[in-house]
């Protein structure tokens, strides 16, 4: 079992890593369409079923973690209870990203877990902000690389569009 | 304002979206219709991802959480508004911008109301309310995303990879 | 006593099968039993393998009152096809799954039910009719739960 230090350490290393140069994990999924756990390959061998939800999952554990930190400086939570709702808020959500390719956060927030309930508070809120700030790299890389061009195919429409359209039906 | 009238309307909602496809998802996922701000580039796929997450979040996730929370850990009603107001308020305006209107109006509405409510019991009434209309929404979604779209971003092999890269050197650039 | 087996049917494709406990959570399946009848749209699972997704069920009568952590839970890409799974459900609504093919998520959940053997071929070609119209004409589908003796 690493320590606060250690943790936060490695954590912070890999948000160094991860803010001028493409996540590896990211890479793997959203540029190289890699199914690296399986995801999407039972469902017809396709891997936007992965991006569309596995991603925003991931990108939502930045959100969960922002609201643990707002609670934890409120003294009326306890510590017990701020570490139950970080495993009710962001465990699954983080361990479906594991599957669906992207380890590397997976493994950070088993490694949180195991040291969850030895934290002090100021510990709780700076390694879920050292988490939280490796988690948006994540997700901005994720944005880096989704396919978005494809959304050409998919333009917004107004009611004059649909007007045309209809005028243009027998 | 008054919570109960509030809960009918919401359970009448939800109870409509079961027989049928509510317009927020046939708006925005089914005739790729959005307000003219929404879309960067006028491009629908950024609200479909965005928004269909939002929406998800906003009442399946966050609501899912508090009123799980609140059995478990017996939460007062101030803790339950102070999750609420901590929450919601972003994926509220991402779903709204994205054209999931009625999601927003009702999400806006019911946190409105328990700002203003003191019996915890009438809270959750509410808040359950909210709910399954949102878990109805999560359901359409899930179903009206045009997934056949899939079929265009196949999962390589390892030997397809392999073959990918002894092939490099092809390439122009 | 009631018998212990609730119907899951398609009223557009005319076809429903029967399903039962299993070998623990029987405190879960009772729980769904008590809140019986109900119904919601019938979708699907688009990443983990097919299963029909049940996302917005009503349980009008008594909330939920038991934790999917604090409950026995089996791995996703381990049990067999037909099994349920209870996922996100708390108070007044219920969020579950029923296996229909291969899957790889190795997540652990909740599961609670069972389609009965005799009725999984049938279970299993609804689930592939819903997953195509998912893809192409989005046709929409219901399913009903009611116990087995009404």
């Amino acid at each position: 079992m690493k320590t606060f230090q250690q943790l936060k350490a490695e954590i912070e290393e890999q948000v160094a890593a991860s803010t001028v140069k493409p996540d590896q994990d990211v890479l793997d999924v959203f540029k190289y369409s890699i199914s690296k756990g399986g995801a999407g390959y039972p469902q017809d061998n396709q891997i936007f079923t992965t991006w569309f939800y596995g991603a925003p999952d991931c990108g939502y554990v930045t959100d969960w973690c922002y609201f643990l930190v707002e609670l934890a400086r409120d003294e009326s939570y306890s510590m017990e209870e701020l570490c139950k709702m970080a495993r009710f808020w962001f465990v699954q959500p983080s361990h479906f990203g594991e599957y669906c390719g992207l380890y590397k956060q997976y493994y950070f927030t088993k490694e949180i877990d195991k040291i969850l309930d030895t934290l002090t508070r100021e510990e709780f809120v700076q390694l879920l902000s050292a988490f939280r700030a490796y988690i948006a790299n994540v997700n901005v890389w994720v944005f880096q690389y989704m396919p978005w061009g494809v959304g050409y195919a998919f333009m917004r429409k107004d009611g004059k569009y649909f007007e045309e359209a209809l005028s243009l039906c027998n | 304002m008054d919570w109960k009238a509030l809960k009918k309307e919401i359970e009448e909602t939800a109870e409509r979206s079961v027989e049928i496809c509510p317009e927020d998802i046939m708006r925005v996922f089914e005739y790729e219709i959005a307000p003219e701000r929404c879309g960067t580039g006028g491009l629908m796929l950024g609200p479909w991802f965005e928004g269909a997450t939002a929406s998800r979040y906003l009442i399946p996730y966050y609501i899912y959480n508090i009123i799980k929370l609140t059995k478990d850990s017996d939460l007062p009603v101030e803790k339950i508004r102070q999750q609420m107001n901590l929450m919601l308020p972003k994926a509220l305006g991402t779903a709204d911008l994205s054209g999931m209107w009625t999601v927003a109006d009702l999400t806006r509405r019911t946190m409105a109301c328990v700002n203003e409510m003191e019996n915890r019991d009438e809270i959750l009434e509410l808040l359950n309310a909210l709910y399954l209309y949102g878990s109805s929404i999560n359901a359409w979604q899930n179903y009206r995303v045009k997934w056949g779209l899939s079929a265009a971003f196949m999962i390589p092999t390892r030997k397809e990879l392999v073959g990918m890269a002894e092939r490099s050197s092809e390439s122009y650039i | 006593m009631s018998k212990a087996e609730f119907i899951m049917r398609w009223p557009e494709l005319n076809k429903q099968v029967r399903c039962r406990p299993i070998h623990h959570n029987r405190e879960l399946f009772d729980w769904f039993m008590e809140n019986l009848p109900t119904k919601c749209v019938q979708t699907v699972t688009v990443v983990a393998g097919l299963q029909l997704y049940m996302q917005n069920v009503k349980m009008p009568k008594v909330e939920c009152n038991w934790i999917q952590e604090n409950q026995p839970l089996e791995y996703m890409a381990d049990y067999p096809v037909g099994r349920a799974m209870f996922f996100m459900t708390a108070g007044h609504v219920a969020n579950f799954t029923f296996k229909a093919g291969y899957a790889t998520e190795p997540m652990p959940y909740p599961t609670w039910a069972e389609v009965v053997d005799e009725d999984k071929e049938t279970f299993v070609a609804v689930a592939n009719e819903i997953w195509e119209s998912v893809l192409m004409d989005k046709k929409t589908y219901h399913v009903e739960f009611f116990a087995a003796e009404d």
